[in-house]
C-alpha cells in the first residue's frame, strides 16, 4: 500500500535551497533566469519549463508574457490546467487573475488558486458572469496559477490569465 | 384541510457524504478532547478554535497555535479518510522549518522542533504513515466548494451586512438556500466574537462555529441540485 510519507517524498519540494528558473518568453539574448529566494515555498504544481512571472509585495511584477489560456465551463466542476508559473517574493504578495467568456450559453462561475498566510492552497472565488479582474493572496510561494469553475445551466467558453 | 391539491414535491436524492461508510466516525466531543490533548503538548501562547473546517466537506475540530517557537495547526476530523485528503493540500508546505504528525483522525503541522513532545492522544495513537488520499467523491467535491463559498460569504456579510451579494442569482443556482443559511448562522454568533478579529484568516476561525450550519444547508442543496449540478473536479486543458 502506498503512504503519506511515499508522497511526501515524491512531491514535497521546499524551496530552502535557492535555484534558477529561465524565464520562457523572454528574449533570447536576454534570457534571464530568475532564482527563487530561499525560504519560499515551492509548490508542486511549479513548473520549472512553463513562463514565470516573479511578483513582490507591492504589486510589481517581472518575468514572462503570459498568454490567456483556454477553459470550459460546464455543469461539472472543471479545473483548468496549469497557467503562469508566480514566484511570490513577500508574504504580503496577491496576484492578479482575470478571466472573461468569450462564448457558450452559461453563466460560469470561476475560482482561483492562491495561497493563505499559512501557505495552504485555498481557491477564492473570481466572480461569476461575463468576466472579472482581480487579486488573490499567494505569499511567499511558488506555484503555477489555476483556475476551477462551473456553470449551472448551459455552458461557457472562458479565456483566463 | 384545503381541497386543493398539490402536486407532490420530486422525492430528493439522498446525499451521501462519505464514498464508504467510516466504521469509526469520531464524535464532536471526541474530537475536542484528542484536540484538547494535542494541543497540551504544544506551545501555544495565543490561539484560534476551529470549530469547523471552512474549506473542507468533513466535519473538524482543532486549533491554531501562535507562539514564538512557531505556528502550529491542530485537525481532529470527523472520517478517517479525510486526513489524507487534507494533508494533500499541506503537502507543499512541510519541509525544513515545519513537519507533520498524524493518527487514524488527526493531524498536527508544527515546528519540526515541537514534535518530539507531542504524545498520542488517548485512544488515538500516532501512526508512521497514513493511506494514500482516496480522491474526493463527487459529493465530498461539491460539498467541499459549497462551503468554501459559504465561508467567503461570511466573510463578506460580516464586513458589509447591507451590501449587496456579489453574482447571488448564479450562486443561488449553484447553491440553492446556502446563502440565507450563511447570514442567519452568522446573525447566530456572538456579534463581539467576530466583529472584533481584522485579520481575515482569524475571522474565519471566529466565523467557523458557523460551519455545521452552513455544511447542513450545503447537503440540502447537493440533495437539491442532485444531476444539475457536478463539482467534480477534473482536468479541463480546453484549447492548450
Amino acid at each position: 500500500m502506498s503512504t503519506f510519507t511515499r508522497t511526501l517524498g515524491a512531491v514535497g519540494v521546499i524551496g530552502s535551497f535557492a535555484f534558477t528558473v529561465a524565464l520562457v518568453g523572454a528574449p533570447a539574448s536576454a534570457a534571464p533566469a530568475e532564482t527563487i529566494p530561499v525560504g519560499t515555498t515551492v509548490d508542486d504544481s511549479f513548473d520549472p519549463a512553463a513562463p514565470t512571472v516573479v511578483i513582490g509585495a507591492n504589486g510589481a511584477s517581472r518575468g514572462s508574457f503570459c498568454p490567456d489560456k483556454a477553459f470550459t465551463a460546464v455543469a461539472t466542476m472543471l479545473n483548468s490546467g496549469p497557467g503562469c508559473n508566480v514566484i511570490g517574493t513577500s508574504n504580503s504578495t496577491k496576484v492578479p487573475y482575470g478571466w472573461y467568456k468569450h462564448r457558450g450559453n452559461g453563466s460560469p462561475c470561476i475560482w482561483g488558486k492562491g495561497f493563505n498566510s499559512k501557505r495552504q492552497p485555498v481557491w477564492p472565488a473570481l466572480g461569476c458572469g461575463a468576466g472579472r479582474t482581480t487579486t488573490v493572496s499567494w505569499g511567499n510561494v511558488a506555484a503555477s496559477k489555476q483556475i476551477r469553475g462551473l456553470a449551472a445551466v448551459g455552458w461557457a467558453g472562458v479565456q483566463w490569465n | 384541510m384545503s381541497g386543493c391539491s398539490t402536486t407532490p414535491a420530486p422525492p430528493k436524492r439522498e446525499v451521501s457524504r462519505t464514498a464508504t461508510p467510516d466504521a469509526h466516525p469520531l464524535a464532536e466531543a471526541e474530537r475536542i478532547r484528542i484536540a484538547d490533548e494535542l494541543r497540551s503538548d504544544l506551545p501555544c501562547r495565543d490561539e484560534d478554535v476551529w470549530y469547523d473546517d471552512m474549506a473542507f466537506w468533513d466535519a473538524m475540530n482543532g486549533f491554531d497555535c501562535f507562539d514564538p517557537a512557531g505556528a502550529s495547526f491542530i485537525r481532529v476530523y470527523e472520517h478517517a479518510d479525510s486526513v489524507a485528503q487534507v494533508l494533500q493540500d499541506w503537502d507543499g508546505t512541510l519541509g525544513t522549518d515545519r513537519s507533520v504528525a498524524f493518527g487514524s483522525h488527526w493531524f498536527v503541522i508544527g515546528p519540526r522542533s515541537a514534535m518530539p513532545n507531542l504524545r498520542s492522544p488517548r485512544g488515538a495513537p500516532q501512526l508512521e504513515s497514513v493511506s494514500a488520499a482516496n480522491p474526493m467523491t463527487p459529493t465530498q467535491d461539491y460539498l467541499t466548494t459549497c462551503i468554501r463559498f459559504g465561508a467567503a460569504e461570511a466573510q463578506r456579510f460580516v464586513r458589509d451586512p447591507e451590501g449587496r451579494v456579489p453574482d447571488r442569482k448564479q450562486y443561488s443556482t449553484l447553491f440553492p438556500a446556502v446563502t440565507r443559511a450563511v447570514h442567519r448562522a452568522v446573525g447566530d454568533l456572538d456579534p463581539a466574537g467576530v466583529t472584533a478579529v481584522p485579520d481575515a484568516e482569524r475571522l474565519l476561525a471566529a466565523l467557523s462555529a458557523a460551519g455545521p450550519s452552513i455544511k447542513e444547508a450545503c447537503v440540502g442543496a447537493a440533495e437539491a441540485t442532485a444531476g444539475d449540478v457536478d463539482t467534480f473536479g477534473e482536468a479541463n486543458d480546453a484549447g492548450r
